[in-house]
């Protein structure tokens, strides 16, 4: 009996220790809430894009996040972050949309909006062009890669989404575009995170093509 | 030619260099391993007392081990490396005595050595201080390894495999049907050979232990101290299913059949005890540090 309590009190104790310490993951941040990417994001302006939410683990779980991060003036990046269960099943149904908006003088914002909010409106990146009887955001041509990284897909901003926008983001609702168009059921996240989506991971990798592999190498003269 | 006749040269001059360190050693359990004085006074006999033989050369047997990790690399210059060398193998000297004095203060505390080895010639105790031995030495082995020439590092490690090491051998009435100090008294060899075994097995995953990457030593510690747990819950699982798949017989049934801790059965047992201990050491070894599952990184 004795013996059985020490074994499972030792079982417990490893994953307990494992799971609080997590040495594996030493370099990832933990991020219980939106407002904890700031202090990973330092630059301003910058806009947090929510790609994709996995867990790992059989019985006890552990979930990640993979964010793009677009600064104003500064290349964008990917960052990997671990999270809490609550805050991913929350989290997921705003796939494709920018969770995470700091201002320059350090605002932050993190109503779940369209990606690319922060810089649709502000004149320092593009202008307002009249064009199909409605005004339309467009880029200056130093930011024209912009909205391949926001996954835009020859979507336009027009004045009446952007008046939506604002209004949706002084509510502090989430705001999915006019068409649903953002979000877990979005037709333009849609094909934004199948774009971006890791297909060349060890994952993909088939047996059959290994076996092959495998013959070639060792068996062929 | 010259140059191969230098460092022909140069190796033999290592060779005295070395046995300038076990001169170094011998004399150094006058400060630090005062109760192996009396086997330095005078010239050794190893015939009269087999036990004492086993005692004496068991320290030597572990210092040799220590040694063999020394490393002398010929970056700056021939005294700069031989100073290095020498810093390291004299606080490694210290390190390995003052453990034994530590070990055997905690370990051995009801016993004696001049009673039990003088007196007594318990072959037992010897053969006890010899699996300590070799495994103090293999341990401190790897933290110097580990420490990479810092000397703050080392001490720390030290401290930090002592309270391990220590809280390991406290574990062997959990494994073991030997009463520890009763048959100890009785210099049963069975109780030697299975602690022997416990012993060993707890130093080859403690060593692989601290055998792991580091850059902070926190991380380090708790990375250490999750591979011992770990390994603790595997290595009774490995020491069941030895049993069962090679028809050995268990504790209980042993019991059960009327067998007792006398010294006709006790070294079967002891010897039982010792070699699925260290098997079942090994295996979880294998399964803890040869698989290699950190590598599952998300969105991969």
């Amino acid at each position: 009996m004795n013996k059985t309590f020490f074994y499972s009190a030792l079982v417990v104790a490893y994953l307990a220790l494992s799971k609080t310490f997590s040495p594996d993951n030493s370099g990832v941040e933990y991020v219980r809430r939106t407002q904890d990417l700031e202090k990973i994001i330092k630059r301003v302006p910058a806009e947090a894009i929510l790609l994709q939410t996995q867990s790992k683990g059989f019985l006890i779980k552990t979930y990640y996040q993979r964010y793009k991060i677009v600064y104003g003036f500064h290349p964008p990046r990917e960052i990997v972050v671990r999270t809490k269960r609550s805050f991913a099943d929350y989290s997921s149904n705003f796939q494709g949309m920018s969770l995470f908006r700091k201002r320059v003088g350090g605002t932050v914002e993190t109503t779940p909006l369209p990606p690319g909010s922060l810089f649709i409106g502000n004149r320092q990146f593009g202008r307002w062009i009249f064009k199909d009887n409605d005004y339309s955001w467009a880029f200056y041509r130093a930011y024209q890669g912009f909205p391949r990284l926001f996954g835009w897909f020859g979507f336009n901003p027009t004045r009446s989404f952007f008046k939506k926008l604002l209004e949706f983001e002084k509510k502090g609702v989430p705001f999915h575009g006019e068409n649903n168009d953002f979000g877990k059921n979005g037709t333009i996240t849609a094909k934004f995170i199948k774009n971006t989506s890791n297909k060349d991971g060890l994952n993909s990798v088939r047996v059959r093509t290994l076996f092959n592999e495998y013959l070639k190498l060792n068996y062929t003269y | 030619m010259e140059e191969i006749l230098d460092r022909f040269i140069l190796r033999i001059l290592f060779v005295g260099f070395t046995c300038l360190l076990l001169f170094f050693y011998r004399y150094a359990h006058y400060i630090f391993y005062p109760p192996g004085k009396r086997q330095l006074k005078k010239i050794f006999d190893p015939v009269t007392n087999p036990s004492n033989t086993l005692h004496y050369l068991s320290r030597i047997l572990g210092i040799t081990l220590i040694f063999s990790g020394l490393e002398f690399n010929y970056f700056y210059s021939l005294p700069v490396g031989i100073m290095n060398m020498l810093i390291i193998a004299s606080v490694t000297v210290a390190l390995y005595l003052s453990s034994i004095y530590l070990t055997e203060s905690i370990i051995l505390y009801k016993f004696d050595y001049s009673d039990e080895v003088l007196k007594r010639e318990n072959f037992s105790y010897s053969v006890i201080n010899l699996a300590l031995n070799i495994s103090l030495a293999l341990l401190i082995k790897q933290i110097v390894s580990e420490a990479e020439n810092s000397l703050v590092i080392l001490f720390l490690l030290w401290l930090y495999s002592m309270v391990i090491f220590g809280f390991t051998t406290k574990l062997f009435p959990l494994y073991s049907m030997f009463n520890f100090n009763q048959q100890l008294i009785q210099k049963n060899m069975g109780l030697a050979l299975s602690y022997s075994g416990f012993i060993l097995g707890n130093t080859i995953i403690l060593t692989l232990a601290f055998d792991q990457d580091h850059y902070d030593i926190t991380s380090y510690s708790i990375r250490i101290i999750l591979k011992i747990l770990l390994s603790s819950i595997l290595v009774p699982i490995f020491i069941i299913v030895l049993h069962r798949i090679f028809s050995i017989k268990e504790k209980k049934v042993l019991k059960r059949e009327g067998h007792k801790i006398n010294p006709q059965d006790s070294v079967g047992m002891g010897l039982t005890e010792g070699i699925l201990y260290l098997s079942a050491a090994i295996l979880t070894s294998m399964i803890v540090y040869k698989i290699n599952l950190s590598t599952i990184i998300p969105f991969n």
